[in-house]
């Protein structure tokens, strides 16, 4: 049976760059593929997202944050995520290289606390040595945000 | 049944019955079976329509074309080939009867969001769409995700 992880992270504003990654969720695995369920988008500051979903190819490098997920943000608190899969939060010092047409796209409210909760009843497979990652669609900053990813391995 | 998910913002003239955004199809006899469309309001006022297309337009302010990456599962692009076309359109799409209508909210409400799940797929044949529309002589402006499976 599969577990379920979720992590967490509040980002920084990113450039007002089309494309720009506002968080990663990166699977540096060599084989295993990860199952994304959910993710989760709420901005921090009373400005207007826009926000894009997209798989990512190569991870980038110098997020502001990496959050490596531990037991704890397993739902059944048993051990570490195989995968070694983990959360990268904005700015990046190199982008990641996006891959392919954006799968999803919104836009929030300029209001603290607008966002979203995406679900998906069937998971977004993340293969390895790839990402899924929130990114602002025009050339806007994608604000200071809380991200969470949830996912199977 | 592979499950593929694609987006984009697309706009209208403030004319009624224009296509803000069209998913199409242009296989030669294979059929799509569209599970959700979501809307998410850049601005302006609109009544919106859930409409099929039985010719494609032309000209498009933009057109994406899914590949593996609009995969679920990132295994293949989408096999009908499909595309999700964004308005404005130079010459608008042949729509057909309205499906579903609904009712967006003002211009102040930038972000406001319109689920459209559908628990029986909508089948969109070989060379139709199916399209996301005005109902009003009121533009649209809006971040359109389609789901599907083929």
């Amino acid at each position: 049976m599969a577990n379920r992880y979720a992590v967490a992270g509040r980002t920084v504003a990113t450039a007002a760059t089309a494309n720009h990654v506002a968080a990663q969720l990166w699977n540096p695995h060599a084989t295993k593929s990860i199952y994304v369920r959910e993710v989760w988008a709420f901005v921090t500051t009373a400005a207007s997202a826009n926000f894009g979903l997209s798989r990512s190819s190569a991870r980038g490098a110098t997020p502001t944050a990496t959050v490596t997920p531990d037991a704890d943000n397993a739902f059944d608190r048993r051990a570490v995520p195989p995968s070694a899969a983990v959360l990268e939060t904005a700015t990046f010092g190199t982008q990641p290289t996006l891959a392919g047409p954006n799968m999803a796209q919104a836009i929030s409210a300029a209001v603290i606390g607008a966002g979203w909760v995406f679900g998906f009843p069937e998971a977004i497979e993340v293969p390895a040595g790839t990402g899924l990652c929130v990114t602002t669609t025009i050339a806007a900053a994608f604000p200071a945000s809380d991200i969470t990813f949830a996912w199977d391995e | 049944m592979p499950r593929f998910s694609a987006a984009g913002r697309g706009t209208t003239a403030a004319t009624a019955e224009h296509v803000s955004a069209q998913l199409w199809n242009p296989h030669a006899s294979m059929m799509l079976y569209v599970w959700e469309i979501t809307c998410y309001w850049v601005a302006s006022t609109a009544y919106v329509a859930v409409r099929r297309s039985t010719a494609r337009g032309a000209t498009p302010a933009s057109t994406v074309t899914p590949d593996a990456d609009n995969a679920l599962d990132r295994r293949a692009a989408p096999v009908s080939g499909a595309l999700l076309d964004l308005g404005a359109f130079g010459t608008q799409p042949t729509i057909t009867a309205n499906l579903r209508l609904y009712r967006g909210g003002g211009p102040t409400n930038v972000g406001q969001a319109l689920g459209i799940f559908f628990p029986i797929p909508v089948g969109v044949p070989a060379g139709t769409g199916l399209c996301i529309c005005t109902n009003s002589a009121a533009i649209l402006n809006l971040d359109t995700t389609f789901v599907w499976e083929e």
